[in-house]
C-alpha cells in the first residue's frame, strides 16, 4: 500500500503525524466482513434471513431462555434430531424458538407464524436451521458460521460495536430492498433545520462519493452542537442497494462519538471502511 | 386554647350544635379539590420498556425510553439516527417477530405518579404552570384546584387509555381528599387524542359522576383525514411544525411502519360520520383535469378506504390496472424488515406465506371501528359528558379532503417521495398514469378540520361557551386567548359544582 493510503487508513484527518494504527480484527456480518478495531466491541446483534432471525448464541443459554418463556410456551414440537424448539405465545403473537448445538455455539432461530401456518414455520425455520454451517464465512454469516442459503429478497443486519474506553459507536445494518433508498442520511439541510429548530448548529465536515466493497455510496460527515449537550460528530456512510438483489442490500455505516473522541472515530472509521468486503454466497 | 372544628365549605349554613358557650371555637372551612387533569394529544406521553426506568439500552441496542418529546432523546434516536420505518418499528412496536402488545410499552412515570408532569411532553408544562399559578379568586374560599397531568399509551386503543384514566381519576380523587378532606369529582381538560381518551373514560369506562365537566381543545372528534395524509405522505411541510410532529417522520413508510401498526394511530382516521367542512360525507376524491373520477367512502371508509390495501404500482400487462392505490395502508410498509416481495425461491415464497402484518392490520382496524362506532353512532349524536366545552382551532390550513390528481406520468417511479405521495396506474391504452396527493386548503388547526373539531358544539352552550380560535394544533394551549378560555371554561365548571353544591341553600 502506499504512503498516502496508508494515511487515510491509519489517520483518516486526523493526520499523519504521530497517529497510530489501529488493529483490527475480522467480524463477519450477513453478506459482508468487517474489520473492527480491537478496541471495540459487539454489543448488539440480530440477523434475519427469509424473516427468520437467526443468532448464534451462548451455550446453556436455552435453559434461562426456557425459565424466561415459562407459562408463554405453547407446544414443544419435534423438529430434527437434536433441534430443540418452543412455541410461546407473546401477546397475541404466536413464535417459535428453536436452537441447535453446532460446534461451540447454540444456533438459534426465532419466526413468528399465523395461527394454523405453524407447519411452514417449523419448515423454513427448519431449513435456515439446517443450512447453518460452522467456522465458514462464505454465505449468509452470523458470527461463528454462516447460513448457506439464499440470497433472500428478505435478509437484514444489525450490529452495534461500541468502544472499550471511548464513547465511539459504530452501527452496522443492512436490508434488502425492492428499489434502491436514496432517502436514508441523504439530506443534511433538513438536518440542519432540526438543529437549528432545536436551537444549535451542524456544521458539515465531509460529503463525497466514497466506495466500499466495490459498492459506490455517498460519506457524509456532521458535527452537531445542541445547546446544553456535549457536541457530537456523526459519520455516515450509505449505499442505497440494488432492488431484489440480497448481495447487494441497503447499507448504513453511522459512526458516533463526542467531540472529545472525535480523533479515535476518525481513526475506526477510516481503518473500519477500507476493510469491508463482500463474503462469498457459497 | 380555641377547640376546632372542621365545617365542609358548601355546609357553612348549616347551625352547628352542641358548642360550649364557656370556651372559644375556631371554625375551619374545609374547602373541596377539584382537581384539574390533563390528558395530552397522541405522542404526548414519554413511553418506556415495561419493568424498566427509562434509563439504558435493551439488549438490541435501543433504548428503553422508547418515545420522549425530550429535544435530545429525539434528535438522537429519531433524527440524527435517521430513524427509518424498521427501527421506529422496532421502538414503539417491538421486534419483527412481534406485532402490537398493548403492553409493549408503559408510561414514563414516577411511581407513584405524583402530579404527572413527568410522563408527559414538556411543552405542555407551561399551560400546566399558567393553570397552577393562577388566581382563582373568591373560588378560592371554597375550592382547591391542584393540577395534575395524566399520560397514557397512546399506542393502545384508545378504550384501554379510557380505562387507565378512569382509574387514576379514582387514584388522583383519592389522593386530593386525604390532603383536603373533600374531593369527589375532577376536571378534565384535553388536547386532540386526549379528547377521545376523556370522552372514553367518562362515557365507555364508567367515570362520569366522577367528573364535574370536560374542557376539550382541538380534538378530532369524528376524525382527521389529516391522519391519512400522513398515512400516505409523511408528516407535511405545509404547515411549521414542531421538532415532534418533524420527528414522527417525513414520508410514508416512516409513519406507517408505526401508525399503521398500532390501534391508537389508526383511530384518528375519519369515522363513519365524518363529514367534510363541505358537509359531505366523501372526503377522499381522484381528478382528472377538475373532473371528480372517484369519490370515497361512498358509504363506509372502512370498507371503502382503509381495508383497502394500497397497490401503489400496477400489475405488469395489466391495461386498465386495477391497483387500489388509495388505500390506506399499503401492506409492504407495515413491517419493513419482514417484507416479503412477490417473486425469489421457495424459501421467500414461504416467508410470503408467514407474513402476517396485514391480518393484524385489519384486527387493529377492528378496535378503531368498535371505537368509532361506540363515541360516534351512525344516525346518533357523539356521546360527550353532560358538562363540556369545546375549542376548535381554525386559521390554518387542514387536510378536510383528500384530493389526488392524475397527471401523465413519464419519468417518476418512487411513489413515496418526501411529503409526497403517487399512485401509479395505467389506462386501457397501456399509458402510464400517477394520481398525485394535493396539499390541503381547507381551515382548521392545521391537523383538524374545523368540521370535525366543532363535532361536539352545541347550541347555547353555558359561558364561555364552544369557541372556534386561531390556533395551531399542537401549541394550542400556549396561545393566550386558548389559555384565556380554559380559565374561563374551569372558571365556569366550578361555579356550576358550586351551584349544584348549594342547590336549595
Amino acid at each position: 500500500m502506499k504512503w498516502a493510503g496508508w494515511c487515510i487508513l491509519v489517520a483518516g484527518l486526523a493526520g499523519c503525524a504521530g497517529a497510530k494504527k489501529v488493529e483490527l480484527k475480522k467480524e463477519a456480518v450477513g453478506r459482508f466482513r468487517v474489520g473492527v478495531p480491537e478496541a471495540m466491541t459487539a454489543t448488539s446483534r440480530s440477523q434475519m434471513i427469509y424473516g427468520v432471525r437467526v443468532e448464534a448464541r451462548r451455550l446453556g443459554a436455552w435453559a434461562e431462555r426456557m425459565a424466561d418463556l415459562g407459562e408463554k410456551v405453547v407446544s414443544r414440537p419435534t423438529m430434527a434430531s437434536g433441534v430443540e424448539a418452543v412455541w410461546y405465545r407473546e401477546a397475541s403473537d404466536l413464535i417459535l424458538e428453536a436452537r441447535q448445538l453446532r460446534g461451540e455455539a447454540a444456533v438459534t432461530v426465532v419466526r413468528d407464524a399465523p395461527e394454523g401456518k405453524e407447519e411452514v414455520a417449523e419448515r423454513l425455520s427448519g431449513d435456515v436451521l439446517e443450512a447453518y454451517i460452522e467456522g465458514t464465512a462464505a454465505g449468509f454469516c452470523i458470527g461463528p458460521g454462516a447460513i448457506r442459503m439464499g440470497p433472500s429478497l428478505s435478509e437484514s443486519v444489525e450490529i452495534v460495536w461500541k468502544g472499550n474506553a471511548s464513547s465511539v459507536r459504530v452501527d452496522f445494518s443492512t436490508q434488502t430492498v425492492t428499489s434502491p433508498d436514496t432517502k436514508t442520511f441523504m439530506d443534511v439541510e433538513e438536518e440542519r433545520g432540526f438543529a437549528q429548530l432545536a436551537g444549535g448548529s451542524l456544521t458539515l465536515l465531509r460529503e463525497r462519493d466514497r466506495t466500499v466493497a466495490g459498492l459506490a455510496g455517498r460519506e457524509i460527515w456532521i458535527s452537531i452542537a445542541l445547546p446544553g449537550k456535549e457536541p457530537q460528530v456523526r459519520f455516515t456512510w450509505h449505499f442505497a442497494g440494488v432492488g431484489r438483489d440480497g448481495t447487494k442490500p441497503k447499507i448504513d455505516i453511522v459512526g458516533k462519538s463526542g467531540s472529545g473522541d472525535q480523533a479515535t472515530l476518525e481513526a475506526a472509521w477510516e481503518a473500519m471502511l477500507p476493510s469491508i468486503e463482500t463474503v462469498p454466497v457459497k | 386554647m380555641a377547640k376546632k372544628h372542621t365545617v365542609d365549605w358548601n355546609k357553612v349554613d348549616e347551625f352547628l350544635a352542641g358548642l360550649e358557650t364557656t370556651e372559644k371555637h375556631e371554625i375551619e372551612v374545609r374547602r373541596e379539590a377539584i382537581p384539574l387533569v390533563f390528558v395530552p394529544g397522541i405522542m404526548g406521553t414519554h413511553l418506556r420498556r415495561p419493568g424498566t426506568n427509562g434509563e439504558g439500552e435493551d439488549a438490541d441496542g435501543l433504548p428503553n425510553l422508547r418515545w420522549s418529546t425530550d429535544t435530545g432523546w429525539m434528535l438522537s434516536n429519531l433524527i440524527f439516527a435517521r430513524s427509518n420505518g424498521a427501527r421506529r418499528r422496532r421502538l414503539l412496536v417491538g421486534t419483527p417477530e412481534q406485532t402490537f402488545n398493548p403492553k409493549y410499552l408503559e408510561v414514563d412515570e414516577d411511581s407513584p405518579p405524583g402530579d404527572g408532569f413527568r410522563g408527559i411532553m414538556a411543552d405542555y408544562h407551561k399551560f400546566l404552570e399558567v393553570l397552577r399559578d393562577h388566581d382563582w379568586g373568591l373560588l378560592n374560599k371554597y375550592f382547591v384546584l391542584p393540577v395534575y397531568a395524566v399520560g397514557y399509551n397512546w399506542s393502545d386503543d384508545v378504550k384501554n387509555a379510557g380505562t387507565y384514566l378512569a382509574k387514576r381519576i379514582d387514584a388522583i380523587i383519592e389522593e386530593s381528599r386525604k390532603v383536603t378532606g373533600l374531593c369527589e369529582k375532577v376536571i378534565l381538560i384535553s388536547h386532540s387524542m386526549g379528547g377521545l381518551v376523556t370522552r372514553t373514560a367518562s362515557e365507555i369506562s364508567g367515570a362520569q359522576g366522577k367528573i364535574a365537566g370536560i374542557i376539550h381543545g382541538v380534538q378530532p372528534v369524528t376524525g382527521a383525514p389529516g391522519a391519512y395524509w400522513r398515512m400516505k405522505a409523511g408528516f407535511e411541510g405545509f404547515n411549521s411544525l414542531g421538532l415532534v410532529q418533524r420527528a414522527l417522520g417525513n414520508d410514508g413508510p416512516k409513519v406507517t411502519a408505526v401508525l399503521g401498526n398500532i390501534p391508537g394511530g389508526l383511530q384518528l382516521m375519519p369515522n363513519k360520520v365524518y363529514q367534510t367542512t363541505d358537509q359531505k360525507k366523501a372526503w377522499l376524491t381522484v381528478t382528472t383535469e377538475g373532473k371528480v373520477g372517484l369519490s370515497l367512502p361512498r358509504d363506509n371508509p372502512y370498507k371503502d378506504i382503509y381495508e383497502v390495501k394500497a397497490i401503489v404500482h400496477p400489475k405488469k400487462g395489466e391495461n386498465p390496472s386495477q391497483n387500489t392505490y388509495w388505500g390506506l395502508v399499503d401492506p409492504d410498509l407495515l413491517n419493513p424488515e419482514k417484507a416479503a416481495p412477490e417473486g425469489g425461491d421457495a424459501h421467500d415464497a414461504m416467508n410470503a406465506e408467514l407474513d402476517k402484518s396485514w391480518p393484524r392490520y385489519l384486527q387493529n382496524l377492528k378496535l378503531a371501528e368498535a371505537l368509532h362506532d361506540e363515541l360516534c353512532p351512525e344516525g346518533g349524536v357523539p356521546k360527550q359528558h353532560p358538562h363540556t366545552l369545546t375549542m376548535t382551532g381554525i386559521g390554518h390550513k387542514s387536510v378536510s379532503v383528500i384530493e389526488m390528481q392524475v397527471e401523465s406520468n413519464w419519468v417518476r417511479s418512487d411513489p413515496y417521495p418526501n411529503q409526497g405521495f403517487r399512485g401509479f396506474f395505467t389506462d386501457a391504452a397501456g399509458k402510464d398514469w400517477q394520481a398525485v396527493l394535493q396539499d390541503p386548503a381547507e381551515i382548521g388547526d392545521g391537523t383538524v378540520p374545523w368540521s370535525s373539531g366543532a363535532a361536539l358544539e352545541v347550541p347555547k352552550r353555558p359561558p364561555p361557551g364552544d369557541v372556534r380560535l386561531k390556533a395551531e394544533h399542537q401549541p394550542a394551549y400556549e396561545d393566550k386567548a386558548v389559555q384565556a378560555w380554559a380559565i374561563e371554561a374551569v372558571t365556569a365548571m366550578v361555579k356550576q359544582r358550586y351551584h349544584e353544591q348549594r342547590k336549595g341553600q
